[in-house]
């Protein structure tokens, strides 16, 4: 996809949230007889009109500068793509896992498994991962729980 | 002068120090790391000042911050990748330098310059801060919204890209700091059912999302993390020669970061380029910038830190963010209770006080750490992202949960990297994202008690000569770049 193309379909979905906005901004209250600009709705509206010029702004940028060139490709390969799916998989996953089983066995789940993932299959080094694993999991647990004593949801686990 | 002494009582606490200390320390290295800029180094760390005292707490910040800005020039000197926004200049003979072998001596002229740059501005925040607070008291609502314009046009027109994209994510910021209960009517904006979200949706984990986490996911994305670099070092405390020779340019340069820096909105990244532009058109040896001469590393590099001291003056004395790296620090004084702005010089001066001398404490650390840790920091550069990745990632899910104790601000988090992610690939800056949330909610409540207090009339913004000076100054800033344009090719074809 050209950089023009890019930005013109940004544009269009910017402009389209604006008009979200603005018809949100409608359904709030007015008070009657009083100043327009001190409803509730007001400022919302003009955000909502701001951004539908600026995004109109950026679709004619766009095809002033007719930038041809391809826009980097948001994931690499095919592989990029399949990390950045499990890396969001895993952040869901941690918040129920926190809530279950404790956020230290959470966090050292999920950096172990991270650690797995990013490391060529070649050169991955079990001992090494879960000893870093291990390591930076009792530094967060020092720090957060007993030295600033945050009160974390009480898990099966620790 | 007791205003500024009487900070100094709770130096007695060692824990200051080490704090203090820490903070550098941590902040060098991760400045150092490329991929981690300054901002987000603070942003991941505030939650961990949270149950800190506000000047323990601040000691830290601020080593992080002094820290993190000088750090950024260690790879880009080594590796020609800058840590952070305000090392790009730092590269341009920084790496040539290290090409020629001389890497240990540009990593010490950046870290002399830097300290330079750091003394000036505090010296200038002393003494500028308690001048401009006695004034902003006299600002009333007109008077901010002038000024939050101005923050958000400057960061539009300096963010990378066009200038239409960093309006656009300005107007995104503003229209994220709408969530949550209106501030004069109390009726509750796009809440959605959760009650959490009636004081807005928290700024922090947003900052942590954008900034860190979608770093961590592009980074993924790309497959860049499985580049490293490998480097060596040799001598470092530079020779007093070449002290002297520096000298005019990190003198000029400091200036010109205090000033920058002072600016709403603008920070390192702006001071140093324009340091370096200034060298090249003053410098004694202009001819031979970008092979690799030291005045080259000491102009962007006393520049930005600099503009630490500079950013802080609008945060302490307005409320407003001077830089990205400012507006998080903001975070950090909002969750310790303490809101920015010329009240805070009335009520809370030991407060300020403490921050002046935790400032001046950084850049000393900072000297110190990087003459005799630069070697250290070296190696570190070459520890392998993917087992840090997961690291910084963990350690963002639970900073934001950290912040309020709510499992709601690890959802904001998660969304935030993901909408950061989206946007960076569409080219849009995330600073006037940032900066948006913060100065929104300032914006709109002075605007509307602006109005109320005029009874509907709207040339009170234009009636009153310091408002309508910032409007001015608004219509300037937005249209300057475009009538200069103009302006020189109607002078050039005239000639």
């Amino acid at each position: 996809m050209t950089k023009k193309n890019s930005d013109i379909i940004a544009g269009i979905a910017f402009f389209a949230f604006a008009g979200l906005l603005y018809i949100a901004a409608g359904f709030m209250p007015t008070r009657q007889g009083g100043i327009p600009a001190l409803n509730t709705g007001f400022y919302p509206r003009i955000l909502a009109i701001l951004l539908a010029v600026l995004s109109v702004l950026m679709v004619i940028e766009a095809l002033r500068i007719n930038n041809t060139n391809k826009v980097e490709s948001w994931w690499n390969t095919k592989t990029a793509f399949l990390m950045f799916a499990v890396t969001l998989a895993m952040l869901v996953l941690y918040v129920f896992v926190m809530k279950l089983f404790g956020f230290a066995t959470a966090s050292f789940l999920f950096i172990t498994a991270m650690m797995w993932m990013l490391t060529d299959k070649a050169s991955r080094k079990p001992v090494l991962i879960l000893g870093i694993s291990v390591g930076i999991t009792a530094i967060i647990y020092t720090i957060f729980k007993m030295i600033l004593s945050i009160p974390f949801p009480q898990g099966l686990l620790i | 002068m007791d205003l500024y002494l009487s900070g100094l009582q709770y130096f007695t606490n060692p824990a200051m120090y080490l704090s203090s200390f820490l903070g550098v320390l941590v902040g060098i290295v991760f400045g150092a790391l490329p991929g981690l800029t300054a901002t987000m180094t603070i942003a991941v760390f505030i939650p961990f000042t949270f149950g800190l005292s506000p000047f323990i707490a601040f000691a830290f910040l601020l080593g992080l911050y002094s820290g993190s800005v000088y750090g950024g020039s260690i790879s880009a000197i080594l590796i020609n990748i800058p840590g952070t926004p305000s090392a790009i200049a730092t590269s341009l003979d920084g790496y040539p330098l290290s090409q020629m072998g001389k890497a240990g001596e540009a990593i010490g002229i950046s870290t002399i310059s830097s300290t330079l740059g750091g003394f000036l501005s505090v010296i200038v925040l002393m003494f500028a801060a308690p001048a401009i607070a006695s004034v902003a008291l006299k600002f009333s609502a007109e008077e901010y919204v002038g000024i939050t314009l101005i923050g958000l046009s400057i960061i539009a027109i300096i963010s990378p890209g066009s200038t239409i994209k960093g309006l656009i994510s300005g107007v995104l910021g503003l229209i994220i700091g709408i969530v949550g209960m209106d501030p004069i009517t109390g009726y509750p904006r796009f809440i959605m059912g959760h009650a959490e979200l009636l004081e807005g949706i928290d700024s922090i984990p947003v900052m942590i999302g954008m900034y860190g986490l979608s770093e961590m996911l592009v980074q993924i994305s790309s497959s860049e993390y499985k580049i490293t670099v490998k480097q060596k070092l040799a001598k470092l405390v530079p020779p007093i020669k070449d002290i002297k020779q520096i000298f005019g340019t990190v003198v000029r340069s400091s200036f010109i970061g205090v000033l920058i820096g002072a600016l709403p909105a603008a920070g390192g990244s702006i001071a140093s380029l324009v340091a370096y532009g200034q060298e090249k058109r003053f410098g004694k040896r202009k001819e031979l910038l970008g092979t690799g001469i030291i005045e080259g590393v000491a102009a962007p590099e006393a520049a930005n830190n600099a503009s630490t001291g500079g950013a802080l003056i609008p945060m302490l004395t307005l409320g407003i963010p001077g830089d990205a790296m400012t507006a998080v620090l903001m975070g950090g004084l909002i969750i310790q209770g303490l809101r920015p702005g010329p009240l805070l010089f009335q009520q809370q001066m030991p407060f300020v006080s403490s921050i002046f001398i935790s400032l001046l404490l950084s850049v000393v650390f900072m000297c110190i750490l990087g003459l005799l840790g630069a070697p250290v920091f070296a190696k570190l550069i070459s520890f392998p992202k993917k087992y840090l990745i997961p690291a910084i990632i963990v350690f963002s899910l639970v900073g934001s949960y950290a912040i309020s104790n709510s499992i709601f601000d690890i959802w904001v988090l998660i969304i935030s990297g993901i909408v950061g992610f989206a946007l960076r690939k569409i080219g849009l800056p995330i600073a006037p994202i940032i900066l948006g949330m913060i100065l929104g909610p300032l914006f709109e409540s002075n605007f509307r008690r602006a109005l109320m207090l005029s009874s509907g009339n709207w040339a009170t913004f234009v009636q009153r000569p310091i408002s309508l000076a910032f409007l001015i100054i608004v219509v300037l800033v937005l249209a300057g770049p475009a009538i200069l344009k103009r302006f020189n090719k109607t002078f050039i074809r005239s000639n």
